[in-house]
């Protein structure tokens, strides 16, 4: 009798065990990537530069928007991606290139204020816009037009990095997603896109 | 007198074997990538070539315009670009390590103040033998009007 009872006790123990590391496993299962919009649109809106705010809306009808999400502590995928463009206009027949406004948005307010923005996109001469805001409004509009970033924490001096998508993204004035470029575009690419994009809304 | 020129030539073949060890490693192109100015990171790239028959690792490094460097690697998983640090590079023998845009990289962290495409940066690499090697790094501008020429522009993209 005795016997049994520990048996019992032992396989209740054994149960036990074996949903407690099914529950662990499950609650250590990787979160699911923030789904993505399943054919991105993209949005308007208004985000703030040291200058003030910011909107889409204030660019001409004729004009375009060329939308970058990053931030400043990225040391090298966004310094490349903002030197690759910022040469890719260059090449720019000058009426083609004054109708494309580029645009920083830094998905990272905590470390990128405006004024510290402002400096980061006059480095690169190409008259980038930068700006950012609200992180559930930074968020939401990542989403919309298909970039996606978190913040991963690391054993580093850096305490934390941000995980990002670098695509950029062509819209109008009303926040209408025309396309997205892989940061692999080479320059000829983004200009044959921007040119005809332009030719369309002309 | 014999004994001591016999101590003497020990040291020097020491000496000589220890210099050896770290001229298997040979630095090429290195650089720091030029920020803009209120920049609190930046990162520097160069090649690691091992000419020597053992493989060695580069596992630290270190410099007096930041508080901290560190060794990392970015990947892009699924179209999303991950920076993450790495305990060492591996330097294969006969073969060479790349750090360059868009992978390993020293990751130069808290800098003490801008830096200038006319300063040079000092880098020391530590390497698993506890060997070390003394970099002066030029600070590069990927862009610029000036005449400058782009130092990364190899299909980098
Ligand atoms: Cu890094």
């Amino acid at each position: 009798m005795k016997t049994n009872k520990t048996l019992l006790l032992g396989g209740v123990a054994v149960i036990a065990l074996i949903a407690a590391v099914q529950i662990w496993s499950g609650l250590n299962q990787q979160p699911e990537q923030t789904a993505l919009a399943e054919k991105p649109t993209g949005a308007p809106f208004t985000l703030q530069s040291k200058e003030g705010e910011v909107s889409l809306s204030d660019l001409e009808d004729n004009q375009l928007a060329l939308i970058f999400f990053g931030y400043t502590w990225c040391p090298d995928i966004c310094p490349m991606s903002m030197v690759f463009l910022s040469r890719a206009l260059e090449n720019l027949p000058g009426d083609v290139r004054d109708r494309v406004q580029p645009i920083f948005i830094s998905v990272d307010p905590d470390r990128d204020t405006p004024e510290r923005l402002q400096a980061y996109v006059e480095f690169f001469d190409a008259g980038i816009l930068g700006v950012t805001g609200d992180k559930d409004y930074l968020q939401q509009l990542a989403s919309e037009y298909g970039a996606f970033y978190r913040k991963v924490e690391m054993d580093s001096a850096m305490e934390y990095a941000v995980d990002h998508t670098s695509d950029f993204y062509l819209a109008t004035n009303k926040g209408e997603l025309i396309t997205t470029l892989s940061h692999n575009v080479s320059g000829n690419q983004l200009n044959e896109t921007l040119t005809k994009a332009l030719a369309e809304i002309q | 007198m014999k004994k001591h020129l016999q101590l003497a030539s020990w040291l020097l073949l020491l000496v000589a074997s220890f210099q050896l060890q770290a001229m298997d490693i040979q630095v090429k192109n290195p650089h720091v990538r030029a920020v803009p100015p209120g920049s609190q990171v930046t990162a520097a790239f160069m090649e690691l070539h091992n000419h020597g028959s053992e493989k060695r690792a580069l596992v630290d490094a270190s410099s007096p315009v930041s508080a901290a460097v560190e060794l990392h690697t970015h990947t892009e998983v699924d179209g999303v670009m991950q920076m993450r640090r790495v305990s060492q590079i591996e330097l294969p023998a006969g073969g060479v390590a790349r750090l360059e845009p868009g992978g390993l990289h020293l990751m130069l962290i808290d800098l003490h103040s801008g830096l200038n495409t006319d300063t040079q940066v000092e880098i020391t690499l530590t390497l698993d033998d506890g060997s070390l090697i003394e970099l002066n790094l030029p600070v590069k501008r990927v862009h610029g009007h000036q005449g400058g020429h782009q130092q990364d522009s190899h299909q980098h993209h």
